[in-house]
């Protein structure tokens, strides 16, 4: 599954108007430069760790990320759940 | 002169059948907003409020500088409204279910700061929780801004949590939302029908004194009363409230009464609120015709005086007066049938818990 499609979609469910956001160009894209803001950020992490059924106690409690990699590579460590596509994986959440 | 420049509304005529909670009833829904809420990745009040913010208001002000101040004020009814609290069932398996995950930004003041920001640098940023009566009783807080404190520009945000399992069940219990066995519709100042459904509704306003574009009404004044009552949730009979809010508004408009011949009323339909607004109106307006909106697009609560105002105000401008729906009875005041415009003037009602009474009056005429 391509995580930047992935994680594009989990923003347009959560961020409120997207003027000032632009969609990663590769997982070296540092997540400061997408234009989100400290809410944002909540708000889309916790819908990736739910997603990936990611403990609550893990997933509240992130290390420093600092770009898409790094976001990609928290979830793959601690995920417990896998999908095969984004249409798969957004289709799990309620 | 402040001139309302930029209305945006979202809100449904149609109703949906919510049976599965204690109270079964009708309540006017936009399904697109409930769109995985159960999981919590969006609170459905959010959508709807974001869908009224739209491209076109964010630029309009970006692009459109302004001489004073700023401000953006978020009127959101009752706040404490959330889909899983409260001492009613919590079935997470209910169509209307939803997970609130971050409850500090649902309906707050950091809710108003993130999406005030849209609209690039503000001066100020506030929220009211005055109920049902909040959006209406803003514009007296928008008023005293332009007018005391060097605002040229107000952006008036509002919408309320109004459809969830805890707003249908608490208005179901008390006995103000029609419930499905009831065989009534909703209606108002009507012999027979009595009481309303619940709707979700939002709305985006901008008040300004230097219009960049043609205005959509002129805002002449509102104010805002409270009135002695011992049931903090209810009303007097006496229409007391209500007749200090008009009397109020009238003074700040420095509008005579009988200048003013046509009414949005609060129109909840239920039996204390027809003869609250029935008897301050027919005190304090020598002639009018009056009608009221929620029997068409439900309860939206906070959102409700403002966003009927902009219903009210598209209305005077194709030349009729609404009429009330399911009237069961001739009316020529509190209109059964649709009327045509009287004048330019109009004034809006809004009442909420909390023993809170709002009015605001316009002027089509710009």
């Amino acid at each position: 599954m391509d995580f930047i499609e992935l994680f594009d979609a989990v923003v347009h469910e959560c961020k409120p108007m997207l003027d000032d956001y632009a969609k990663p160009e590769n997982l070296d894209t540092e997540l400061s430069d997408l234009g989100l803001d400290s809410l944002d950020y909540v708000l889309v992490f916790m819908t990736l760790g739910d997603m990936h059924g990611i403990p609550e106690e893990i997933a509240d409690s992130p290390p420093e990320l600092t770009t898409l990699q790094d976001a990609k590579d928290f979830i793959d460590e601690h995920k417990t759940k896998t999908f095969d596509s984004v249409e798969e994986a957004m289709g799990a959440v309620k | 002169m402040i001139y309302m420049t930029h209305c945006e509304t979202a809100y449904t005529e149609a109703t949906t059948l919510v049976h599965d909670i204690r109270y079964p009833q009708h309540a006017h829904i936009i399904p697109e907003t409930f769109r995985r809420a159960k999981s919590g990745m969006s609170y459905p009040p959010h959508k709807l409020l974001e869908s009224v913010v739209t491209k076109e208001a964010r630029e309009y002000v970006r692009n459109n500088a302004t001489s004073g101040k700023t401000a953006f004020i978020f009127a959101a009814g009752n706040q404490g409204w959330m889909g899983n609290n409260g001492r009613y069932d919590k079935n997470p398996e209910a169509e209307l279910h939803y997970k609130v995950k971050v409850p500090f930004i649902v309906l707050t003041n950091i809710y108003a700061g993130r999406i005030a920001s849209m609209f690039g640098p503000v001066d100020h940023v506030s929220t009211d929780a005055s109920a049902c009566a909040s959006s209406l009783k803003v514009l007296m807080d928008m008023y005293n801004l332009v007018t005391n404190y060097g605002f040229t520009r107000v952006i008036v945000l509002s919408g309320e949590d109004a459809v969830n399992n805890l707003s249908l069940e608490f208005f179901g219990e008390a006995g103000a939302s029609i419930q499905a066995d009831q065989g009534m519709q909703p209606s108002a100042f009507d012999e027979e029908n009595q009481g309303f459904y619940l709707g979700q509704g939002a709305v985006l306003s901008i008040f300004e004194t230097e219009p960049a574009k043609q205005p959509l009404a002129k805002f002449l004044g509102a104010y805002s009363a409270a009135e002695d009552n011992t049931n903090p949730l209810g009303q007097r009979e006496d229409g007391a409230g209500y007749s200090k809010a008009i009397e109020g508004a009238l003074w700040v408009a420095k509008t005579p009464a009988a200048s003013v011949h046509m009414v949005k009323t609060h129109g909840t339909g239920t039996p204390v609120n027809n003869a609250a607004e029935k008897t301050a109106l027919t005190r304090t307006l020598p002639e009018f015709v009056a009608t009221s909106y929620k029997p068409r697009i439900g309860h939206t609560m906070g959102a409700s005086g403002l966003l009927e105002t902009a219903l009210m105000l598209r209305d005077i401008k194709s030349g009729k007066l609404p009429a009330i729906q399911n009237r069961t009875d001739s009316d020529s005041v509190f209109v059964s049938a649709d009327t045509p415009v009287q004048g330019d003037k109009f004034i809006s009602l809004a009442a909420g818990m909390g023993n809170i009474y709002s009015a605001a009056l316009f002027s089509a005429e710009v």
